[in-house]
């Protein structure tokens, strides 16, 4: 073999073995993904049949712009198919960036206690920029709860049960479980979307499919 | 004995540049692909259709150049395309910092995005510096390139 020859032959051995790596790499690296698990959801986070043909679970953060943006997406969405999507809501809240998500997600919790959890979330997201201000945080979010009509002394109650947050460390083990970290992620049946842009195409495409149409 | 450190500065900055983007390689491949593709979303750049497709590109290409300068296999090319790859992201980055663009340590969108706009750009902006020296020198110590180059017996 002359030189030329062995020097291609040792860099094809040289790049075969990048790749080969690389491959190797990803497949040890690559969490497994497994189905969605469903698990327990209170009643009043859900909206929508639950024959429907579509579940759309999301995973969310009060306190994040990108979630707001989410629910409105969502919310057109139920909008446009009406009583054909089963909407589960479930707690993500991201605390080493969102400082009140874990509270406002408490706060939401009691509301739905109260029978007003789609109220008090449309609120808080609609409210975010007023909430998210460290001054006062937890003053505006009891405003908020005021004018959702909702009982304070019964939410102060709720708010400092531990089975209220025990509900959020249940959703963020949920989350865990299903490789969930980023908000807004939407789970349309098996579809996995990040952010609205993803639901509103790559989500809406699995949707129609879903329903035939 | 002049010039002596050059050898072993290109071998650090080799090091350092092809172990970061390995590792965020990595990192990017390991999680559902839709959480970059959401972050190339956010950037506004290109159509959220192709996005999807963009981020395993992504992510295979920083994988292999980064393993690519650990082994210091044809490292003249891999130092460059790496120099490319972080000069596509200071572009994007600076683009949004230009269209104000809400991207400032959100981490709405995961563990992808923990550094500012700025930050981001600064350390780009360092392993860009790093990949130009591994360009010049990077192959001449402990590497795949010495090996393909050595006369055979």
């Amino acid at each position: 073999m002359n030189l030329s020859g062995a020097r291609r032959g040792r860099t094809l051995m040289g790049g075969l073995a990048i790749v080969m790596t690389a491959v190797l790499l990803t497949l040890l690296a690559r969490r497994h993904p497994t189905p969605p698990k469903p698990g327990e959801v209170p009643a009043y986070r859900q909206q929508g049949p639950r024959t429907a043909r579509v579940t759309i679970v999301v995973y969310s953060d009060f306190e994040c712009p990108y979630c707001r943006l989410g629910a409105q997406a969502l919310g057109g969405l139920a909008h446009q198919y009406p009583d054909k999507l089963h909407i589960v809501f479930r707690h993500k809240p991201l605390m080493n960036v969102h400082p009140y998500a874990r509270m406002a997600a408490q706060a939401a919790e009691c509301a739905g206690v109260q029978g007003k959890f789609w109220e008090f979330h449309d609120a808080l997201f609609s409210h975010q920029d007023d909430w998210t201000r460290p001054a006062d945080a937890f003053p505006q979010m009891i405003n908020l709860a005021k004018q959702t009509g909702l009982d304070i002394p019964e939410l102060n109650d709720c708010f400092k049960n531990p089975a209220t947050s025990a509900l959020i460390e249940a959703d963020l083990n949920n989350a865990n479980a299903n490789q969930i970290n980023a908000t807004p992620t939407f789970l349309v049946d098996d579809q996995r979307c990040v952010g609205s842009n993803q639901l509103l195409t790559m989500g809406v495409a699995e949707i129609k499919k879903r329903l035939g149409s | 004995m002049k010039n002596h450190w050059k050898p072993w500065a290109g071998l650090a900055a080799r090091l350092v540049v092809g172990g970061i983007l390995t590792a965020t390689g990595l990192q990017k491949l390991s999680a559902p692909l839709q959480e970059f593709a959401a972050l190339l979303d956010a950037y506004q750049i290109t159509p959220p259709g192709v996005n999807h497709w963009l981020a395993g590109v992504f992510a295979g290409t920083e994988l292999i150049l980064g393993l690519s300068l650990l082994a210091g296999y044809l490292t003249p090319v891999s130092a460059g395309a790496a120099l490319g790859l972080l000069a596509t992201y200071i572009t994007a980055l600076l683009s949004t910092v230009l269209r104000h663009l809400p991207l400032t340590d959100c981490g709405c969108y995961g563990d992808w995005i923990h550094l500012t706009p700025g930050q981001s750009i600064t350390v780009d902006g360092i392993l860009a510096a790093l990949a130009v020296l591994a360009f010049r020198q990077g192959s001449r110590r402990f590497s795949l390139d010495n090996w393909i180059k050595e006369t055979p017996r």
